[in-house]
């Protein structure tokens, strides 16, 4: 280590993050989650060029059909191809996946790392309203509120998000009351900075490990809740398709056609394992106990 | 101890509140209208709706109709009435409320008493091939949605093998698949969390001091490591419960068991608001009693929480008192 | 026979960044009844020696690589895993060095004394319980609390505990790895004190471990010096203490500050100890060896006889080795911008507190953390606060600053109120007043590098006009407290202790205040860092005329940087006067009781030990008299029920005791 740092100073200001790269690297199975996740990028961007049919054509005559070679995945009730549904649908649950998280990860931090540092009556107040949004199990609650807006892609993005909330704020005031007794909060708070400048530039910078970690987590936890809603009917609306529409549409078959089955359930699953995977890998690239 | 439960239980009357008005007020955001729904017909005149309006409560305002459900929960337990079916919400319920926490707790139990003991075993044996199938194997698992499994499960042992029934649930063989779709996610994870805090004790110190008296490898993990590592998965248990809960309720309405899912869907498909926040507080109700049992069986295990329940307080750190008030 | 004989063991790490030699050939002996001392600093592979002889490494990544340990003429590493479990606990035991880890939270206390006795001995669970409770008795605590759990002790108990466990069996030989550095001096003197005792009775032979020489030469009979894997001397007390050999065993005896001199400054061993994974060619001291010459860097050294069994493992002889040579220390080179800070030369009182008290709320009740403690601290002196932990010093530091808002009482500073100040006219005092804190680790932000750190309250408070000149004043300050600037964008976590602790001083520095308090700011660190960084914080004094307050539990260092010393005891002061004054007239019977139990590193000095008894009252809701009335000897009904004041017994010599006159015949 100290050898490390009389090497050249460019190098020095991005070490941090390359340690945690290399580290990284050496997790093959993590290497393997974020392979699919990028693949899931790429398709989801791409969607248009790759798909080998429009997802909306239908054709009643090709209803149906067992994956062959010019419908590799085969046909859906309405003869569409499964396989080009599956690539659009995974850019409608990437995206309401990405902006549910990103909607949790900034109320729920902020709340979080509000009340973890205040402390008093706005931890105690925040804290409550928190025990009860956990006390609603968090599909049903994404269900009413789903119910409540309508489908859509927005209004499911907020339902996923709103059930999210609670998760990240829980998470985030830990890490805030075990960083608030850091020396170096005191010390900051020695040289002058306010309640807003610890929060903002020591607080929360020191939270994003355990934060980046649960938010790749969140992404593949979230493609399963809007494949749920869809699943039962509420959520994102046909004909857009999404994985758990597409699930939803097999029922009807359920013991007679199964590539309308498997191949979503697939889609879903190898999405939820790559997520979770490289999550993983990043909890530990990421734990400073590893770091000596 | 029963002081501790008492209190804990009255902790719960202003969440369950919560957990009403904000369902309620959910409620109140629907699209559709119960009245048009519950006249059947799009043909109606004015004073038809009016009446159905007043008959159903609905031309109060909404504070005033919130005021009167809650009330109407404290004091008699009563959930309003159906407006599909004009039967009262309680009843409907007490059909189906038995058959979903049959399902849940039956779900919850088999994570915890596979998932727990499978995870110690993996960490014993950790770094052999039985350590890395069950690695292996549970990530995957981790990764299935319970009702994709669901219906996988009924295109494979229904429809295929037929060996197991695919609806209803009027033998023990009708629990088998939905009970173990929705706990095979839970089951993953809890081998996962077992398995990484049986590790991480097994380098603590009092491990290393356990070793040094000579004892036996068993023994030390048995007695010294197992119910410490026992504690953070304790409180995994319990931030799943609500999970498991939900997931089975969607999974039952894969198998057409008469439980509070189906309920559920069909009461949101005729923005049925009384069924929907009845479904909801019996679900928060279940979640709450089992993060109670949770929280009692967390004490039992961990004597410094224990103690804390007994005498009240919570005693000061010698080392640093002032830091440790401060927090 | 002897009880234990180590040859030539090797131990080895195998990590990413290389294999960590963290022993390598060493041998030693040790004699029924004997204590030998192992004494090095962190890394020295003085813990890894201890698992090595009770075969507990890790594996992977460690591995004995070579050597024998024989147990009582038995190979250990012959043993088979039966015979090795049979051995642990009954014929060797250990002590850890943190009580507060070692013991399993989640079984009482009594089960874990009772399990060892119940494993090696062919007894009921009944007999075994009964033991537990005598083994308790044994060290002291009441058998009752056999069935008490872990967190219900303190850490003087705990350790008490952990001895229990060790001894139940009557081993022949024990490990104690650092058993007291985790204790109150006052704790620490009972805990020894009662090992030693107990050793004798049982006829044991101990291997003790530690970093302090006071302890060694308090209970070791032979001591073997470590340094980077390696014995570098092995003797007798006598042989190290009065005839030392090795250039590496003086550094360590230069660079503490002594109880009994007065020494202007320190003279540290400069340098760091030498990364175990690429080890220097030669001695490898001689980086760091003032002493070194051409042939150190190409022969290695064996360990070699100086004479009556007295090995060093030096290519001279201290008679040999001759002049010093001139060190290239890290230089302080203080810039003096302004003409010596701000108030040059100025004197007279700078901060006064009044009545100053700091409660706190909790779930027991009220804690008094700092309770009525007045005292004024004149420009460019540094008044010394010491005290076991709990005892309120940091609370008092961080009142003054404001970073604990003080309950009640004043503080001034210059004259002016700053007790409670807010906002603006806060963070304008501040530039005036900063802070050194304890650990070099939790101080610095993880995820900012040195230059952020020290940049930090220049940004806050806008001193700089432009980047330019922040980079500029952040390079001096680096100067300033001898940090080289190719350092500039490192983390903390690639530094070690020391530098850390200069990012510390160089950030409180950086807003030119005329006061600082330092809390226990050299006490996470290895010695020889130690005298650097106090040597930094006196020459800063010096050329600044800064004044201190300088927290910390440590005597000798107390003694070394103050003017005057105030004596802490649960929340309030007990004694306080000059320096030299509170080493040789120590008036409170806390404050004696305190000094006597410091052990002494020197074989010379006869020294009477008041050994008090008993453990620190609760802060939280005290009750009224003297906190110290349950351990005070002297104690009287009066003491109990009514609290003393402070009052001038000798001048300038303030003691809060009712019957300080009595006790010492004034």
């Amino acid at each position: 280590m100290k050898k490390k740092a009389e090497t050249g100073e460019k190098l020095r200001k991005s070490s941090q993050w390359k340690d945690v790269w290399i580290r990284l690297r050496r997790n093959k199975l993590a290497m393997v989650g974020m392979v699919i996740a990028v693949l899931l990028a790429l398709m989801a961007i791409f969607a248009p060029v790759i798909a080998p049919y429009d997802y909306q054509v239908q054709s009643i005559a090709e209803r149906l059909q067992m994956p062959s070679s010019q419908h590799l995945m085969g046909t859906d009730n309405m003869g569409r191809d499964i396989l080009s549904r599956l690539i659009y649908g995974g850019r409608i649950s990437l995206l309401v996946s990405l902006l549910a998280v990103i909607v949790s990860l900034v109320i729920g931090g902020l709340l979080g790392a509000v009340s973890g540092y205040m402390g008093g009556m706005v931890d105690a107040v925040i804290m409550r309203v928190m025990d009860i949004l956990m006390a609603i199990p968090g599909i049903l609650m994404a269900v009413c509120i789903s119910a409540a807006l309508g489908g859509g892609v927005w209004q499911t993005a907020l339902a996923i998000a709103v059930a999210g909330i609670a998760g990240v704020c829980r998470l985030v005031r830990g890490q805030t009351l075990t960083l608030r007794n850091q020396e170096y909060i005191e010390a900051a708070r020695a040289s002058g900075s306010g309640t807003l400048r610890i929060l903002l530039s020591n607080i929360i910078p020191n939270c994003l490990a355990p934060i980046i970690v649960n938010t790749t987590m969140s992404i593949g936890g979230n493609i399963m809740m809007i494949s749920a809603l869809s699943f039962v009917g509420l959520g994102v609306q046909p004909p857009i398709p999404e994985w758990g529409a597409i699930l939803n549409s097999g029922r009807e078959y359920v013991s007679t056609f199964w590539p309308l089955i498997t191949f979503p359930g697939i889609a879903i699953a190898l999405t939820m394992f790559g997520f979770n995977v490289f999550g993983d890998g990043l909890r530990d690239a990421l734990d400073p106990k590893l770091k000596q | 101890m029963l002081k501790f439960i008492g209190r804990r239980l009255l902790v719960m009357i202003p969440v369950l509140l919560g957990v009403l008005i904000i369902v309620y007020a959910l409620s109140c955001f629907m699209p559709g209208d119960p009245v048009i729904n519950k006249l059947g017909t799009q043909n109606y005149t004015q004073e038809q709706y009016d009446a159905m309006e007043q008959q159903l409560g609905l031309d109060r305002p909404f504070v005033i109709r919130l005021g009167s459900y809650l009330w109407g929960v404290v004091t008699r337990l009563d959930l309003g009435e159906s407006y599909a079916t004009s039967r009262p919400v309680t009843e409907s319920l007490a059909q189906r409320v038995g058959v979903s926490i049959k399902l849940g707790l039956m779900s919850l139990c088999l994570a915890a008493l596979l998932g727990i003991p499978i995870g110690i075993f993996s960490a014993v044996k950790q770094n052999t091939i039985p350590d890395y199938t069950i690695t292996t194997l549970s990530i995957i698992l981790a990764s299935l949605p319970g009702f994709w499994l669901a219906m996988e499960a009924i295109l494979i042992f229904s429809a295929k093998l037929r060996i197991l029934p695919a609806s209803g649930l009027t033998s023990w063989k009708h629990y088998i698949m939905p009970v173990a779709c929705a706990s095979m996610m839970t089951l993953a994870s809890l081998v996962r969390m077992t398995r990484s805090s049986m590790l991480e004790v097994i380098r603590q110190d009092y491990i290393r001091t356990a070793r040094s008296k000579g004892m036996k490898e068993r023994r030390v993990i048995f007695k010294h490591a197992l119910k410490n590592a026992l504690i953070p998965v304790i409180t995994v248990l319990g931030n799943q419960v609500g999970m498991v809960v939900g997931g089975s309720i969607i999974i039952e309405t894969i198998f057409n068991i008469p439980g509070m899912g189906s309920l559920m869907l069909s009461a949101i498909n005729q923005r049925d608001y009384p069924v929907i926040m009845g479904v909801t507080l019996v679900t928060s109700v279940f979640v709450c009693i089992c993060n109670l049992v949770v929280d009692i069986v967390y004490s039992l295990v961990d004597p410094q929480i224990r103690s804390q329940f007994i005498s009240g307080k919570k005693r000061v750190k010698e080392s640093e008192p002032g830091k440790e008030a401060a927090a | 026979m002897k009880v234990l004989e180590i040859k030539d063991l090797v131990i080895e790490y195998k990590t990413m960044d290389g294999t960590v030699h963290a022993v390598n050939n060493i041998s030693l002996d040790l004699g029924e009844g004997e204590t030998l001392g192992l004494v090095g600093e962190t890394g020295a592979g003085k813990t890894t020696t201890a698992l090595g002889v009770l075969r507990l490494i890790p594996d992977p990544p460690g591995i004995i690589k070579q050597g024998s340990i024989l147990l009582k003429g038995k190979d250990v590493m012959q043993m088979s895993q039966e015979e090795l479990r049979a051995m642990r606990g009954d014929e060797i035991s250990m002590i850890f060095q943190d009580p507060m880890t070692a013991l399993n939270p989640v079984l009482t206390v009594g089960e874990q004394i009772a399990e060892i006795y119940f494993l090696h001995n062919d007894c009921s669970q009944a007999e075994s319980r009964q033991k537990a409770r005598e083994m308790l008795e044994m060290v002291g605590i009441p058998g009752e609390r056999a069935d008490e759990y872990p967190h219900q002790f303190s850490g003087g108990m705990k350790q008490r505990v952990v001895i229990a466990i060790a001894l139940a069996c009557q081993p022949s030989l024990i490990i104690a790895d650092e058993p007291t550095t985790a204790l109150d001096v006052t704790i620490q003197a009972q805990v020894l004190d009662m090992m030693k005792s107990l050793k004798d009775r049982l006829e044991t032979s101990m291997l003790l471990i530690t970093h302090d020489l006071g302890v060694v030469a308090e209970v070791c009979d032979k001591v073997a010096i470590m340094y980077a894997g390696e014995i570098v001397e092995y003797g007798t007390l006598e042989h190290i203490f009065n005839n030392t050999q090795h250039p590496y065993t003086m550094g360590l005896f230069n660079s503490l500050p002594s109880l009994d001199k007065d020494a202007d400054r320190l003279q540290p061993i400069h340098g760091l100890m030498p990364d175990p994974t690429d080890l220097p060619s030669g001695c490898p001291f001689h980086p760091r060896c003032p002493y070194a010459r051409s042939e150190c860097a190409e022969t290695h050294p064996e360990l070699r006889d100086m004479g009556d069994g007295h090995m060093s493992r030096c290519l001279f002889t201290s008679a040999e080795l001759g002049e010093e040579h001139e060190t290239q220390e890290e230089a302080v080179t203080v810039t003096v911008s302004e003409p010596a800070g701000k108030a040059a030369q100025a004197s007279g009182v700078l901060l006064e507190a009044k009545n100053l008290k700091k409660y706190f709320q909790t779930k027991g009740g009220l804690l008094h953390a700092v309770d009525d403690i007045s005292f004024t601290i004149d420009r460019g002196k540094t008044l010394g606060v010491v005290g076991e932990s709990g005892c309120g010093k940091s609370t008092l530091g961080r009142a003054l600053i404001g970073l604990n808002e003080a309950t009640d009482g004043q503080v001034l500073f210059e004259g002016k109120d700053v007790t409670h100040l807010k906002g603006k006219e806060r963070r304008k005092f501040l530039t005036d007043m900063q802070m050194i804190f304890q650990d070099p680790f939790s101080s610095l932000d993880p995820r900012k590098t040195v230059f952020e750190q020290i940049a930090a309250p220049l940004k806050i408070n806008k001193v700089c006009k432009n980047k330019r000149e922040l980079e500029k004043r952040v390079a001096e300050l680096m100067d300033t407290v001898g940090l080289a600037r190719r350092l500039t964008y490192s983390y903390p976590h690639e530094l070690d202790g020391g530098r850390r602790q200069r990012i510390g001083v160089a950030r409180a520095l950086a807003l030119e205040p005329k006061f600082i308090v330092c809390d226990e700011p050299v006490s996470a660190l290895d010695v020889s860092i130690q005298a650097q960084v106090l040597n930094l914080l006196q020459d800063l004094q010096a050329a600044k005329n800064l004044t201190y307050i300088f927290i910390t539990h440590d005597l000798s260092v107390v003694r070394h940087i103050s003017d005057d010393i105030m004596v802490m005891y649960v929340g309030s002061m007990v004694e306080k006067c000059a320096s030299h004054e509170l080493f040789e007239y120590p008036l409170h019977p806390y404050t004696k009781g305190m000094l006597s139990a410091v052990p002494i590193p020197s074989i010379n000095v006869e020294k009477k030990r008041i050994i008090m008894q008993g453990e620190l009252t609760s802060p939280v809701n005290p009750k009224p008299g003297c906190r110290f009335a349950n351990r005070c000897p002297y104690a009287t009904d009066e003491c109990r029920s009514v609290q003393p004041v402070q009052e001038e017994v000798r001048p300038n010599h303030f003691v809060a005791c009712h019957h300080v006159r009595e006790i010492n015949g004034l």
